[in-house]
């Protein structure tokens, strides 16, 4: 029991951590009508942003958060100018390959500086055992779980309650129409792109002190993210965060039980079986083919 | 024995009925245009027919057989061809490029056959190379066979998705306005190739809004109106049918 | 992304350039120019089939380098245990790659468009975690050195070794054609027409009679077969194997030449291998590196250059032709 339980918390980190990415992939796929292929890679960005101005440059924590963010924020505006803007119009062909194209840079570019030994980025918090009984927890699991909350939170007053929001909820819903109506769509898709990446930074940024980042973590991310989103249903940013949990927690169980090597096969397994078999909610065309 | 049999076909999406509970026969030789204000559920039937959508009950039977669970690929192997509302045709292949594919997967020979140019793939090869090039003349698109499907304008791409329905001697052809957004010295041609391959034959089931084209052209109609057949006879007769005129015009 | 009309005659064209580098060797007998050689006719060959299947037919798969590495894998453990002829490996490889291509296609075909690409990038991430932690077999990360270069040519007429480049090129030389022949043989003609239209419209393809999934699968199944030859023949030049070769790498490396080059067209896809191995050899750049500059070029030429290089050449051509 205390073993299932402790596999269990590690799952709900996990599945806060994919939540956070996820969610910023369900605007994106949305808003913008764009599976990004690099969306794993802004998470490993921001893992390995933290590790090097927190651990190699100790620049205080919180700083390096801040930074790190806002370089994100740059970082999404650039995505979107560069890669989102000119392939909004093209067919999912040039879309995979410009996203994959970003997905190349960033990983190898992330080579580049940091080498290929996977880091961490410890903090006073993630050493903090707490002791509940028979278990144990690092504190920062809490820090993780808290973040991902405070930030869905943050994210539902957006769309619901600023005009910028409401006009990406009406976007997700018909983008032919917000052109009718006179939205801006090219600022809708700025704004989504960028909070979409900065939101899949900041969940890097929250786990890595817990997990190691490796600049090949990229792709496995996007393919989680991916998962809850389809799992989820189209747009349906409730459906991706609960998916998300159940990832994690299938994924920390079946790495605890089963085979700790193989844990990311299980999300691939997971991941096949529900494009195969509930792959309407996303890319499918509704015919007999 | 009827050439087409559909047997109380429904389709719905999300809780709207599209298509509800269709029965109607269609026997070789004739021409039915299928009429009905926007939305009554005409494209959706031609899908199901075809199998491009599944149907949610009923089944369709085509010269005898039951095809409700046959793949859209094999449901044009027996000889059922159809062309779509929003015109497509192959933009990377040339006008007899997009005939000729249309007309290949009826012949008998295999992959390896075609991969390694046999003598009788070769055959083959001359047999339909005769026969689109006949058909661009018949449609009048000769001075353009070599150009890419993708440079075309709208009415030439029509009549070249017009001429890859019946490339293959299909017996019974599904047309989805043929007429729309076309010329009328266009809409003449299309009406005379019609008839002709009618008196080759071939079967048409037509969807169309052009009244004065499906009347003139059609030996009966049969009208939908929010997925139910609310008229089915000669075209006079359902011009002047009260419910007809009801869901068109809301008298 | 539309294909390029091909040139009637640019299978000649190709096939006679090759004849005329095969004289090469013969002047230049330099180790390290006969690799940067062999290199780039090996990428030609693993490229072309890799066209095949994302090129001709549209379906990016993203599973390339799983039957590469396995080919690579196969022969290097039978090399290990009975050490058999080289053409036993690439058939014994051929084989097994399109067993794997078979097993993969169940899930992957029932998908279409972006979730085939997808389920497949899925499937390879699997199959290189199996091979990285199946380590009682593969060795995992420790990787299978020395791969046995005793493979006899021609009863021992020639033999082929690590030490022997001379007859590696000429080996990947003769592969090289026969792939350009089947590509070409499979791209033209009715087959040809068949891929094309299932490219643009796998609806309308559907509605003239044409069974999708059926050249799907052929499509797939050949293009895997081929990567698995070459995979087979490359483990035994490089003398080790390691799980890298069913990396993501390899197969974004492919799709950056097939992009870049131009997909689709022989010329294109020929044109782009040899520009994308012959300059990280000579600069000697590394992997990371090279990779950021694909990935920068991959990127100009999706958002503003549709074509690759290939349809730069051809519309200054078009511009020629006019003035």
């Amino acid at each position: 029991m205390e073993i299932f339980l402790q596999y269990l918390i590690a799952g709900i980190t996990n599945g806060a951590t994919y939540a956070l990415v996820a969610l910023g992939l369900t605007l994106l796929v949305g808003v913008a009508r764009l599976v990004n292929f690099a969306h794993g890679d802004f998470f490993m960005l921001g893992g390995y942003l933290l590790v090097f101005l927190f651990v190699d440059k100790e620049i205080p924590y919180l700083l390096s958060i801040v930074i790190t963010l806002i370089v994100m924020l740059i970082l999404g505006l650039l995505f979107e100018r560069i890669v989102v803007h000119p392939t909004i119009n093209k067919t999912w062909r040039e879309q995979l390959v410009a996203t994959l194209a970003t997905s190349i840079i960033l990983s190898n570019v992330a080579i580049l500086f940091w080498g290929t030994t996977p880091r961490l980025a410890p903090t006073k918090l993630s050493l903090t055992i707490l002791r509940l009984g028979p278990i144990t927890i690092s504190s920062h699991r809490f820090v993780v779980f808290f973040v991902a909350v405070i930030s869905f939170i943050a994210l539902s007053f957006f769309t619901k309650n600023t005009k910028i929001g409401k006009a990406m909820r009406a976007a997700s819903q018909n983008r032919d129409a917000c052109l009718i109506y006179g939205i801006n769509v090219n600022f809708v898709s700025l704004v989504t792109v960028t909070i979409s990446t900065m939101m899949s930074g900041l969940a890097g940024v929250i786990i890595t002190p817990l997990y190691n980042v490796s600049p090949t973590v990229g792709s496995v991310m996007t393919l989680k993210a991916l998962t809850s989103v389809v799992m989820g249903g189209l747009g349906n940013t409730t459906g991706a965060i609960i998916s998300a949990f159940i990832l994690g927690i299938v994924e920390a169980l079946f790495s605890g039980y089963v085979s700790s090597q193989y844990q990311d096969v299980a999300s691939f397994v997971i991941m096949i079986l529900i494009l195969v078999f509930r792959p309407h909610g996303m890319f499918g065309k509704k015919v007999g083919i | 024995m009827p050439l087409l049999k559909v047997c109380g076909l429904t389709k719905k999406f999300y809780g709207i009925t599209a298509v509800n509970n269709v029965s109607f026969a269609v026997n070789t030789g004739e021409i039915v245009g299928l009429i009905g204000p926007n939305g009554s559920g005409k494209t959706t039937l031609f899908n199901c027919i075809t199998r491009m959508l599944i149907a949610d009950q009923g089944r369709v039977l085509f010269n005898g057989e039951d095809i409700s669970n046959f793949k859209p690929a094999q449901i044009a192997q027996k000889g059922l061809a159809r062309s779509f509302h929003f015109i497509r045709v192959f933009i990377d292949l040339t006008v007899r490029e997009n005939i000729l594919v249309a007309a290949q997967h009826h012949q008998q020979d295999n992959d390896l056959e075609q991969i390694f140019r046999t003598k009788n793939s070769r055959l083959l090869d001359q047999e339909i190379l005769i026969k689109a090039d006949k058909i661009i003349n018949f449609i009048g698109l000769q001075g353009l066979t070599n150009e890419k499907a993708g440079n075309l304008s709208y009415g030439q791409r029509k009549l070249l998705s017009f001429s890859m329905a019946i490339i293959f001697h299909p017996k019974l052809v599904l047309l989805d306005e043929p007429a729309a957004a076309v010329n009328p010295t266009m809409i003449k041609r299309i009406g005379e190739y019609i008839r002709t391959l009618n008196q080759q034959g071939i079967t048409f089931i037509i969807v169309e809004h052009n009244m004065e084209f499906i009347m003139g052209l059609a030996d009966r109609i049969i009208a939908l109106d929010q997925g139910s057949i609310i008229a089915d006879g000669l075209p006079r007769d359902v011009q002047h049918d009260y419910r007809v005129q009801e869901a068109y015009f809301g008298v | 992304m539309k294909a390029i009309k091909e040139n009637k005659y640019s299978i000649f064209l190709i096939i006679g350039v090759l004849l005329l580098v095969s004289i090469l060797p013969l002047l230049v007998n330099l180790p390290f120019v006969l690799h940067v050689l062999i290199s780039t006719l090996m990428y030609i060959g693993f490229a072309l089939s890799y066209d095949i299947v994302t090129g001709q037919i549209g379906a990016v798969s993203l599973a390339h380098a799983s039957f590469f590495g396995l080919g690579a894998y196969v022969t290097a453990l039978i090399g290990k245990a009975i050490g058999a002829p080289f053409w036993l490996n690439i058939i014994i490889a051929t084989i097994l790659s399109i067993g794997l291509a078979i097993v993969m296609s169940l899930p992957a075909f029932r998908l279409s468009d972006l979730s085939f690409s997808f389920a497949t990038l899925g499937l390879a991430l699997t199959v290189q975690l199996v091979v990285k932690n199946w380590v009682k077999i593969t060795r995992g990360p420790m990787c299978i050195h020395n791969v046995s270069n005793s493979s006899l040519w021609f009863n021992g007429i020639l033999e082929i070794s690590r030490t022997n480049l001379i007859a590696y090129f000429y080996l990947f030389l003769m592969v090289d054609i026969v792939i350009i022949i089947l590509y070409r043989l499979i791209s033209t003609g009715r087959l040809g027409r068949t891929l094309t239209a299932v490219r643009n419209d796998e609806v309308l393809a559907s509605s003239v009679g044409i069974n999708i999934q059926r050249y799907k699968r052929l499509t797939f199944f050949i293009s895997a077969g081929i990567a698995g030859a070459i995979g087979s023949l490359w483990a035994p030049y490089i003398s080790v194997v390691c799980p890298d070769y069913l990396s993501m790498d390899y197969t974004l490396n492919l799709l950056a030449i097939v992009f870049i080059g131009g997909s689709g067209s022989l010329l294109g896809v020929v044109g782009g291998s040899i520009l994308l191995t012959v300059w990280p050899e000579l600069l000697r750049v590394t992997p990371a590196f090279r990779l950021i500059i694909y990935g920068l070029f991959l990127l100009i030429f999706v958002t503003s250059i549709p074509n690759g290089v290939k349809g730069i050449i051809s519309n200054v051509n078009k511009r020629l032709k006019i003035n």
